[in-house]
């Protein structure tokens, strides 16, 4: 199930953005993924992990708190994906790029970008 | 809060029904029993009608069925079905598409939620296999 969950650098950028929302799963002090728990949070694990939220949490909590939608959408003229950033209810677009080969590789190019564009927003 | 990242109880069911078999993080529970395997969260159903107090009878009724995430039931229609589907937000309303072979797949309803358009989207894609 581990595929569902962002990577231990996403991971990393994403706490240091504040994300902080009840997760069931969290990287140890070695970096290994660790779960299944209910509402985990950085007041339960104290100093003692990073929380590893699933994608679609973090995909949420862009829309939620940051207004940016994250759509990844399939093209079939040339059979790969395309991944988008907008900023819901005016359309702008944050980032565009098209040519994925598969859904995972989009997936996790958008996290990336994502905390690159709320890192800029933030600074 | 996290129980919006999966499925509802009938699209659990329909999938399972469409031959959904993969682990899950979650499984919709009706009776105390011992699971084999951890799971993050057993969602009960004694708010649900007729629910209450009949746990364990002949006509208790609901079943105990897994429940995948949304993504991960949109992973089992892309990579099973060939049924790429997406959620996309214009002017404040939420849409989704599946392209079905040649063709996209969409209601011109405005949803006002992701969510709202997510579920949708599943029970949409549910159609479509169930008619194949």
């Amino acid at each position: 199930m581990e595929k569902y969950f962002v990577t231990y650098n996403q991971a990393i950028g994403l706490k240091r953005l504040g994300f902080d929302d009840p997760c069931i799963s969290y990287f140890d002090t070695c970096c290994q993924f660790r779960g299944l728990s209910h509402n985990l949070t950085y007041q339960i694990l104290k100093n003692d992990g990073v929380l590893a939220p699933l994608k679609s949490q973090v995909f949420e909590w862009a829309r939620d708190k940051y207004n940016i939608n994250i759509c990844i959408s399939w093209r079939d003229d040339l059979l790969n994906y395309d991944i988008s950033l907008t900023e819901m209810k005016k359309g702008g677009y944050f980032y565009y790029k098209e040519s994925f080969n598969n859904y995972e590789e989009a997936e996790s190019a958008c996290i990336d970008k994502l905390i690159e564009v709320i890192k800029t927003q933030n600074s | 809060m996290m129980k919006k990242e999966f499925v509802n109880y009938n699209q659990a069911l329909k999938l399972k029904a469409l031959g959904f078999d993969e682990d899950c993080l979650a499984r919709y529970e009706g009776k105390i029993k011992h699971i084999e395997k951890p799971l993050v969260f057993e969602f009960t159903f004694a708010n649900l009608p007729g629910a209450l107090n009949k746990v364990g009878y002949p006509n208790y009724p609901y079943k105990d069925v897994e429940a995948p995430t949304f993504s991960q039931a949109f992973r089992w229609f892309r990579d099973k079905h060939n049924l790429p589907s997406w959620i996309f937000e214009s002017t404040g309303n939420w849409y989704y598409k599946i392209v079905q072979g040649d063709f996209w797949v969409e209601d011109k309803i405005k949803y006002k939620a992701y969510e709202e358009a997510e579920s949708a989207c599943i029970n949409k894609l549910i159609e479509i296999v169930e008619n194949k």
